[in-house]
């Protein structure tokens, strides 16, 4: 017996049972499937549950033994192409957002987490500094003088096709010239040697020091990119402190 | 350079007069093809997406396909590659190119 309900609409259902699945839409769900690949010849209205090897949103797929299902996106065959769609998992008294990981700090289980490649990417250039730790990875700005500027950034690029926001949850230290700020989460086509901060799909900067979720709309963007961050070195800093990046 | 942005964010090159002005580096060297298939959030400004997704400024992401807009911007550049060497065999040729 199924451990799980799937409800469409554009309003959350009203006392869910625990692994209730709301597909957050206003086309008639046809039918559903669990597929870490994108289903062939899809019929109008069916709703594809994207599957990896780890989700924060994993469940038991059935009330006995284990079968877990590690759903980490959501689309629906709408108007003949596929159409984000946003789902949530009612799970121990509230409604969890689904997502993929790009980088979570500490959680070796997440397949995407392959590492960082330092570059410089303007007229003062210069190599960041990163540094690990269990609680995420630390990207410094670097150099001989101020303005200094460089990224650093997933070494392959993501598919972003059909993906809808990227996320990052970061704390920012350190100084910055506010007049010429750049430090921020990118989107880069390709990472060149020119000026990285024109030079890019996306970008969501940071304006203010703190504890912050950097969020870019993705959603026109299909295709492969980099993903990554961009640093700018004034008087000794700053410091982007990233913990986690997430695709949605 | 300076852009001008309407009331959903999108970016304009010219202004008729009810677009907010903002400077920014963002599209240094952009042509006005690309320019306008961008949305451009101010910091302090909050953008909420059709389907009630927010986002904070500053934010900038386009709002047509890139890879069209890349397209119009790699033929902007293509062009004025040529119109470079251009003025540059004239300039060898003795001929002045009105500016």
């Amino acid at each position: 017996m199924l451990n799980f309900k799937i409800v469409g609409g554009t309003e959350q259902p009203i006392n869910p049972s625990e692994n209730t699945i709301w597909v957050n839409t206003d086309a008639d769900i046809s039918s559903w499937v669990f597929s870490a690949t994108e289903p062939d010849n899809p019929t109008a209205g069916l709703v594809w549950f994207e599957t990896a090897a780890y989700s924060e949103n994993k469940f038991n797929a059935i009330k006995k033994n284990g079968i877990y299902v590690y759903p980490i996106g959501c689309k629906q065959y709408d108007g003949g192409a596929w159409v984000y769609k946003q789902a949530q998992t009612y799970s121990n008294g509230a409604w969890k957002d689904w997502f993929e990981y790009v980088y979570k700090a500490g959680e070796t289980n997440v397949l995407t987490a392959i590492g960082w490649k330092a570059t410089s990417g303007t007229v003062y250039t210069h190599v960041p500094t990163v540094s690990y730790s269990a609680d995420g990875v630390s990207i410094s700005g670097s150099g001989n003088q101020n303005a200094s500027s460089g990224v650093a950034y997933f070494k392959n690029k993501y598919d972003l096709t059909n993906k809808s926001v990227l996320e990052a949850d970061v704390t920012f230290t350190g100084s910055s010239d506010n007049a010429l700020n750049i430090n921020g989460l990118y989107v880069w086509s390709a990472i060149s040697s020119g000026y990285f901060s024109a030079d890019n799909a996306a970008v969501a900067r940071l304006n203010e020091f703190g504890t912050q979720t950097l969020s870019v709309d993705v959603s026109s963007l299909s295709g492969e990119y980099y993903i990554g961050f961009g640093v700018r070195y004034m008087n000794g800093g700053p410091t982007i402190k990233c913990s986690e990046v997430r695709l949605k | 350079m300076i852009i001008y942005i309407d009331n959903d964010f999108k970016c304009h090159t010219t202004n008729d007069g009810t677009l907010t002005a903002v400077e920014t580096e963002s599209f240094d060297g952009k042509c006005t093809a690309y320019i306008e298939g961008f949305r451009f959030i101010p910091h302090g400004e909050t953008w909420t997406r059709s389907d009630g997704v927010t986002f904070i400024g500053e934010m900038s992401a386009p709002w047509k396909d890139y890879n069209v807009l890349a397209a119009y911007q790699e033929m902007y550049e293509a062009m004025n590659e040529e119109l470079a060497d251009a003025d540059e065999a004239l300039a060898e040729l003795g001929v002045a190119v009105d500016g």
